[in-house]
């Protein structure tokens, strides 16, 4: 089984006159096994494929090569024949499509995709602006199985859309409504009621969605695992004790510039969702050291946290997060203005500092020193640290710190003495000094 | 399991007879059902695989050889649910890339024989080989590749033109 014999064997094909057998080879393969190979193609290739002869035609718009389409890459060209063409295609075939900045896709389109794709499970519609409530109504008609939307900047959304949703998809395990500013507290009641297996909800910058929305989530969804209400200003902490209670799974929060927040929800989140895992809090200005004491005994999972500008907390805070989360992976301190030289060596004699710990962001920390980067040499796993505006921290420092982590990034930004001798017009994001490092 | 299983005899379709351990074939879903169908007879006889031919079978016994200590393949359904890997097709293996060095005719003789013998691991492998031949080839270069013809007539190649023009084909 020589390459000589190989070829051999096929010479003679060709000096038989018989060409034929080695032109269109291919059509030897079966027809699922050309649908197999095309399902490893992406959309591009697909296309071409399609144009090649009539029968691969066929074969590369069957729908079962198209069960999952993301048209971002080629967002600016798709218009509604292109949904259109796609639907009949596909039909029961698509799982999941993403339309993800189309922006000329409208509701008609939308309409045609849902009459025609009925076992649609993922569908995200993010930034297609132009869509409205007629859009979720077809959807809630149509595609029973959908278990995760994306709305994402489709500001013409309402209330009346998250009912459609609640009382035609009660699959729906995740929902994200971010800048739908009209969305309020009716749509999210109905939502909950009707949709109760939801896992993951976002609603970030929905002014809007206050205590009486958060509740009613709390109330019918336990199963909520991942909740993002960036900027829901006006919710309280009522409501995210009432969620702490009834949902246990709950893995990530963020509840930044949501500023009325205390001390208390820090302390029934502690109490209740030792599994939480990510925690955005920044600009919730009321929590101190006593609301983070308390996770710091409980929520030993915790990965993620931001806590920028958390003003009141001091050295203390990190002393407990250093004690009581190990998996401590990545903390933004950013104008936190009271955290010291103390804080960071704590943090760093923690059970996550030497393994673990991965960014650390420090920005605008005023009081911290060159002590903080003696302290962090240990921390063998640090990837980056931002220094931004860290007024006491010398370029010598940085310096040594690199040669301990040869691997790290360090972010900061000295004012040049003399004005830099290449001026390509923008001034540099991250310091000259440790490029030139 | 009786130790005379551990050897199992095939005859290709041109009537060659090869002897394979039964750790090396089992990754063939067709040979295992055939031997459970079987059952603890001492003697098998001779297994027939009457729609593969010497060749290609001493082929695919190689590669079931080196691949014979691969951790088997988890649930397809699985391997599916995680986007990133479904469409990846560069993540062929340096021995099987030579392997499938072969002329087209050979490469899908080899799928045909894995097909038959439901060798899922060497299937993906394959289509992904056949995969990565398509991939970046204007429509053109696919034809040239594939020595396929184009059948179309010119209006409908405008229309098809006019109907993908959004994700820019030739």
């Amino acid at each position: 089984m020589t390459n000589s014999g190989r070829n051999h064997h096929r010479f003679d094909q060709t000096f038989l006159g018989a060409t034929e057998l080695d032109d269109e080879l291919i059509k030897q393969l079966p027809k699922e096994v050309l649908l197999r190979v095309f399902s490893y193609l992406d959309v591009v290739s697909l296309c071409r494929c399609a144009q090649v002869c009539k029968y691969w035609n066929v074969l590369a718009l069957d729908g079962s090569s198209w069960q999952k389409i993301n048209l971002f890459d080629f967002q600016r060209d798709i218009e509604g024949p292109v949904i259109e063409n796609i639907s009949q295609r596909c039909r029961g075939f698509l799982k999941s499509l993403s339309l993800r900045g189309c922006q000329s896709v409208g509701d008609q389109s939308v309409r045609t995709l849902a009459n025609h794709c009925h076992n649609i499970e993922h569908l995200d519609l993010s930034e297609c602006k132009k869509i409205t409530d007629i859009s979720t109504q077809s959807i809630s008609r149509y595609c029973s199985k959908l278990t995760a939307i994306n709305l994402d900047s489709c500001s013409n959304i309402t209330d009346n859309s998250l009912k459609y949703l609640s009382d035609g998809c009660p699959n729906l395990m995740e929902i994200n409504v971010s800048w739908c500013h009209l969305i309020s507290e009716n749509g999210v009641e109905a939502l909950a009621r009707g949709c109760v297996k939801l896992r993951k909800f976002s609603s970030k910058g929905c002014k809007q969605i206050n205590d009486n929305a958060i509740m009613c989530l709390a109330k019918y969804c336990p199963d909520l695992m991942v909740l993002n209400l960036h900027s829901c200003e006006t919710i309280s902490d009522s409501s995210i004790r009432q969620l702490a209670a009834n949902c246990h799974k709950l893995q990530k929060l963020c509840v930044s510039k949501c500023a009325d927040l205390t001390d208390l929800s820090l302390m029934s989140l502690s109490q209740h969702n030792h599994q939480l895992n990510t925690l955005e809090v920044s600009g919730c200005r009321n929590f101190t050291d006593i609301g983070f004491q308390a996770l710091g005994r409980n929520c030993k999972y915790l990965e993620r946290m931001d806590l920028e500008e958390c003003s009141q907390i001091t050295d203390l805070t990190l002393a407990h997060l250093a004690t009581g989360c190990p998996s401590l992976e990545k903390l933004t301190l950013s104008h936190c203005e009271l955290i010291t030289d103390d804080g960071i060596r704590h943090l760093t004699t923690g059970s996550c500092a030497a393994e673990i710990l991965s960014v650390l962001e420090l920005d605008n920390c005023p009081l911290i020193t060159d002590r903080t980067l003696e302290h962090l040499v240990s921390c063998h796993n640090l990837q980056r640290i931002e220094l931004f505006d860290c007024q006491l921290i010398t370029r010598t420092a940085i310096r040594k710190l690199k040669n301990h982590l040869p691997n790290i990034k360090v972010h900061a930004y000295f004012a040049p003495g003399t004005p830099p001798a290449v001026t390509s017009g923008h001034r540099p994001r991250y310091c000259r000094c440790c490029e030139i490092l | 399991m009786s130790q005379n299983m551990s050897i199992v005899r095939l005859e290709s379709s041109d009537k060659v007879l090869f002897e394979v351990h039964y750790d090396v074939i089992k990754c063939s879903e067709t040979i295992r059902k055939a031997l459970q169908d079987l059952g603890d007879e001492d003697d098998f006889g001779v297994l027939p695989v009457p729609k593969v031919s010497s060749q290609i079978l001493e082929m695919v016994l190689n590669w079931a050889t080196y691949h014979k200590n691969d951790i088997p393949k988890v649930i397809d359904e699985d391997a599916e649910e995680d986007e990133s890997m479904e469409k990846r097709t560069d993540d062929i293996c340096a021995w099987d890339t030579n392997f499938l060095n072969v002329d087209q005719g050979i490469l899908y003789e080899i799928i045909l024989a894995a097909n038959y013998l439901n060798i899922q691991n060497l299937l993906h492998t394959t289509y992904r080989t056949v995969a990565n031949m398509i991939k970046g080839k204007t429509t053109e270069q696919i034809r040239q590749t594939f020595s396929l013809v184009n059948d179309f007539t010119p209006e409908e190649e405008e229309e098809m033109r006019r109907e993908a023009d959004w994700c820019k084909w030739d």
